[in-house]
């Protein structure tokens, strides 16, 4: 007997959409590997011990109590939950095009699945990294787990608008592909991923933090360490700019999403 | 019953214009009735199927039903290449709520009816357009749904899909509508009993496909002599081929 198709409500429907696209995203991201799921944690630490073996002992005296390794790790990190967004944003429309014909996906789902997915990616390889650590001996604070978990959700909502914004436009113009990547290399340079901003003098510190992500990283490491000087970043700041993106990828989606559709 | 009301369809060119598929069209399709869309290549056949599937939203105007209708079922529509057989049936059934017990009664259904073997486990992109047609297909007809919605579908494959194909037809015919996009007249004739006409962003119904074909006839004949005119000129040159040609395709 052919199965007859129960009507669900709309907020369910899109709960299913959903979790059926973070389960093929698992199995086209990680089925194809091996090692599978260990990947996610390979590639920031690969990333960490190679600039940590460079950068480390020059840099390493600067940041204070805070070991050099894992004064990365949080920049590295914090600005994976960004620009991890931005670049599945990007690829969201044209891995999933075959999927759209059916009316219960919308064109902005597989963005959805793509954000939390990264989210998810992130969190866990970040609380393995810490679980480590302190198993390593290294003294973590805590008592603002809560304040840590917001930088990185505030940094990954800055880059969930960003994403959707880029990855609805890369449809129309395929240049953006290409000018994202640009816009990326710099970031771990002028995002205070490798070094403390106290160390900037003070003129350029102040151009710095303009950047929203230096607020955000800066601010957990310090929920990290708190013996960590970062006075003059707050998470108000990347807050207003978290709002900002979103509401501008939400108005780029919702004028071009006939044009997503389109065959 | 779909209820179209005062459906718009643009697409933007380049320079700003816009190309009307469709232009404030009202429409009722009664269920167990089956609708074949005639129409010239290009004239929006498809679009309008996908409308009425949900895989594109009209412009402006409404789609209303409260009946079950399908997705486009097309050749090479609805999966994602670089997943397998397998796992684009499962996020179907996902996307539908089914389940753990109904999606493993449909694995086993369309696995038997499409007849893949080891590229069942394969990605869809290394299918033929025969193999995908098939995994279309039998995933639909193991759906109870009020409106199929097929786009040109029976066109690929070979005698034997078609011949399961047409078997399946007729299964779904008692319970169900078609609405219905194929090139080949006598298909339509066969599965239809009323037709739209599309052209131009004008939609006209005929309760009676054979007024519709007719219809349909009658706008392909004014529209040929002037495109024979044009062909013609360049083969004045020479007088042998031109007239060659006409019967080397009747012979084909």
């Amino acid at each position: 007997m052919p199965i007859r198709i129960k009507n669900h409500s709309a907020f369910r429907t899109q709960c299913f959409v959903i979790k059926a696209l973070f389960k093929r995203e698992m199995v086209t991201r990680f089925g194809k590997y091996k090692l599978g799921v260990i990947w996610m944690l390979i590639d920031p630490l690969v990333s960490v011990i190679i600039l940590g073996i460079i950068l480390g002992p020059l840099i390493g005296r600067t940041s204070g109590d805070v070991p050099y390794a894992f004064f990365l790790l949080c920049g590295f990190m914090i600005l994976r939950s960004l620009t991890g967004p931005i670049s599945m944003g990007i690829g969201a429309m044209n891995s999933n095009r075959g999927l759209l014909v059916f009316r219960q996906v919308q064109p902005i789902d597989p963005f959805i699945a793509r954000f939390i997915f990264e989210l998810f990616v992130t969190i866990i390889a970040f609380t393995t990294f810490c679980v480590i650590g302190a198993w390593m001996g290294i003294q973590l604070s805590t008592a603002h787990l809560w304040e840590l978990l917001g930088t990185l959700v505030i940094t990954w909502l800055i880059g969930c608008g960003l994403g959707l914004t880029l990855g609805v436009l890369c449809v129309k113009f395929k240049e953006i592909e290409k000018i994202a990547a640009y816009i990326q290399r710099p970031l771990i340079f002028i995002s205070g991923v490798l070094y403390p901003i106290s160390v900037i003098p003070h003129d350029y510190r102040q151009m710095l933090l303009y950047n929203p992500i230096v607020h955000t990283v800066e601010t957990s490491r310090k929920a990290l360490f708190p013996n960590y000087i970062a006075d003059e970043v707050n998470l108000v700041y990347p807050s207003i700019c978290a709002l900002v993106s979103l509401t501008l990828g939400l108005m780029v989606y919702r004028n071009n999403r006939h044009f997503l559709t389109q065959r | 019953m779909i209820r179209l009301e005062k459906v718009t369809k643009y697409y933007a060119m380049k320079g700003g214009e816009r190309h009307y598929v469709v232009k404030d069209i009202d429409l009722d399709i009664p269920m167990n009735k089956s609708l074949a869309i005639l129409g010239p290549n290009g004239a929006g056949k498809s679009t309008l199927l996908r409308m009425i599937g949900g895989a594109e939203a009209p412009n402006s105007g409404k789609i209303i039903t409260d009946a079950s209708v399908s997705w486009p079922l097309g050749v090479g529509v609805g999966f994602q290449g670089s997943l397998t057989g397998r796992q684009n049936l499962l996020f179907v059934c996902q996307i539908n709520g089914l389940t753990k017990g109904e999606t493993n009664l449909i694995l086993e259904k369309v696995q038997e009816f499409a007849e893949l073997g080891k590229f069942f486990d394969m990605p869809v992109k290394t299918y033929s357009s025969g193999m995908r047609a098939r995994l279309g297909f039998g995933l639909s007809i193991n759906f109870d749904f009020d409106y199929y919605l097929i786009d040109e579908l029976t066109s690929v494959g070979d005698a034997i899909f078609r011949k399961k194909a047409k078997a399946a037809f007729e299964e779904i015919r008692k319970r169900a509508s078609l609405v219905f996009v194929a090139h080949n007249l006598n298909t339509l004739k066969e599965s239809c009993e009323s037709a739209l006409f599309l052209r131009k962003g004008i939609a006209t119904y005929h309760e009676s496909v054979d007024e519709g074909i007719e219809c349909y006839e009658e706008f392909i004949k004014q529209h040929q002599p002037k495109k024979a005119v044009k062909k013609a000129a360049p083969l004045k040159k020479k007088p042998t081929s031109s007239q060659k040609t006409p019967n080397d395709l009747k012979n084909i």
